[in-house]
């Protein structure tokens, strides 16, 4: 069966996982404050079609000002919501607009979220905020939608994910005890597999899981 | 909330020995429910407490019912979703008090309707991210010129519906868990500096829970049967004193954690 997956997100690792995952795949760029609440019945394939029906929504939208590190005291509170609230705002409502594709396929949705929510991260509270209420989202999702044979669940990711390799070191040296077990970390390839096998057969059971692929770095629960 | 009375009693056993003597807290959305009763608690331990609210009408209550059980308190208007209102209520207290030790954000918007995600009024999504979300950055960012003097400690009002999701509230989830993603990392940040950060995470019976209740009768029942202790909390005998140990100095060694208070009926950290 080939799926209809959206992926959301500017940047990686919406890119590199859209580019990895099977199936007729959309990716789309938005800005957070362009998600409404029709932003997915908005939508057209590459070949002119509405998106009528989605096997797969995954969610890695995260703008750049989540991701340039700043303490939170000289922060303005336009930086803060476009790091943050906005992009919380958009997850919101792209679930929102998602939930009738999603249950005409008895679909799944998947959050990808960095670790910095789970480790927490210095100069980066606006992301880990986002981060840690997208997880939970995703889990209120699952328990809400699970009537309706949809299936929600959030991936944690390694910060080299979501940040430039500089403020991803620093995030990973000031909270990571040891290195990750794997000896590497996944690529991108593997955690696309991951995504696809819990929107398949084999995950029908699972919902609200919040799986951390880091190569058994934090192995956080 | 709680003046005099049984409910003071009850907690002087807890707080006779003020721990929290000498120390200055501001409690926003103090004027009832949690934050009264962790305002209450706060003050019975020594502190001087700031009650931060939007409305008058409960927040001068709340301090004076503080005055009449023999400890200093003040109102102060405060939207905490307002940086102007936050900062002049920061202001207030070093100007009444002589300081800030202590920040409590517990402020909430009210979450609507229960109902899936898809069913929230649209125009009761952003001023929860507002109040819980936003007013915690805002908070932490107008205290902490004050708090790393002392140095003193932020705490924020979360929720177990934050780390377990909700099915009917799942927009109130969302926020109570970025708070939590805020609090470990400005546990991160702030240590250096020896401001503590933590969040307690409170089921109680309060005015939003008897509503809540009111609208589904089977809530109250469903919650104390997964509680071992078998019964709701008491905002200000089991809550606030969870606050004022966070504060004192017994909690010097304790960051970024959340602290869930709730009879034990969530034991999934």
């Amino acid at each position: 069966m080939t799926r209809d997956v959206l992926v959301v997100g500017g940047g990686d690792p919406a890119a590199v996982l859209a580019a990895e995952l099977p199936g007729k795949v959309l990716l789309v760029t938005p800005e957070p404050g362009d998600v409404g609440d029709g932003f997915v019945d908005s939508l057209t394939r590459s070949d002119g079609t509405p998106v009528d029906g989605l096997d797969l929504v995954v969610h890695a939208l995260y703008p750049e000002q989540s991701r340039i590190p700043a303490p939170v005291e000289e922060m303005t509170a336009d930086d803060w919501a476009a790091a943050c609230d906005d992009p919380l705002e958009a997850a919101i409502r792209l679930a929102r607009g998602a939930h009738r594709h999603l249950a005409a396929r008895r679909g799944t949705m998947v959050v990808c979220v960095p670790l910095v929510g789970t480790a927490g991260a210095a100069n980066l509270v606006a992301l880990a905020a986002l981060a840690e209420g997208l997880r939970i989202l995703a889990r209120s999702l699952a328990r809400s939608w699970g009537s309706d044979q949809i299936r929600a669940h959030a991936v944690t990711l390694h910060p080299s994910m979501f940040l430039p390799a500089e403020h991803a070191a620093a995030a990973v040296d000031a909270t990571a005890l040891h290195d990750p077990a794997l000896g590497r970390l996944p690529s991108a390839a593997e955690i696309a597999s991951l995504i696809d096998s819990l929107a398949g057969p084999a995950a029908a059971g699972l919902t609200g899981a919040s799986l951390v692929m880091d190569g058994g770095t934090w192995m956080a629960g | 909330m709680t003046s005099g009375g049984t409910a003071e009693r009850r907690m002087a056993g807890v707080l006779a020995d003020r721990v929290l003597e000498g120390q200055v807290a501001m409690v926003t959305g103090a004027g009832q429910g949690v934050g009264a009763g962790i305002a209450a608690a706060l003050a019975a331990a020594g502190a001087a407490v700031v009650v931060a609210t939007r409305r008058a009408a409960n927040g001068e209550p709340a301090a004076e019912s503080i005055r009449a059980a023999g400890h200093d308190a003040v109102f102060v208007r405060c939207d905490v979703t307002e940086a102007v209102d936050v900062q002049a209520a920061v202001a207030e207290a070093v100007e009444r008090f002589g300081g800030l030790d202590i920040v409590v954000h517990n402020a909430v918007a009210h979450a609507g309707r229960p109902g899936g995600v898809q069913h929230t009024r649209s125009d009761m999504i952003r001023p929860q991210i507002a109040t819980a979300t936003t007013a915690s950055f805002l908070c932490a960012r107008a205290s902490l010129v004050h708090l790393r003097r002392r140095p003193g400690t932020l705490i924020l009002l979360t929720s177990p519906a934050g780390v377990e999701g909700s099915a009917n509230l799942p927009i109130y989830a969302t926020v109570k868990a970025t708070q939590r993603g805020i609090v470990k990392s400005l546990a991160r940040e702030w240590g250096p500096l020896g401001v503590r950060v933590n969040a307690i995470a409170p089921v109680a019976r309060t005015p939003a829970m008897d509503a809540a209740v009111a609208a589904n009768p089977s809530l109250e029942t469903r919650l104390v049967a997964r509680t071992p202790l078998g019964r709701l909390g008491d905002a200000a005998t089991d809550i606030g004193p969870v606050a004022v140990f966070l504060a004192s100095g017994g909690a010097r060694y304790i960051t970024g954690q959340t602290i869930v208070a709730d009879g034990g009926g969530f034991l999934g950290l």
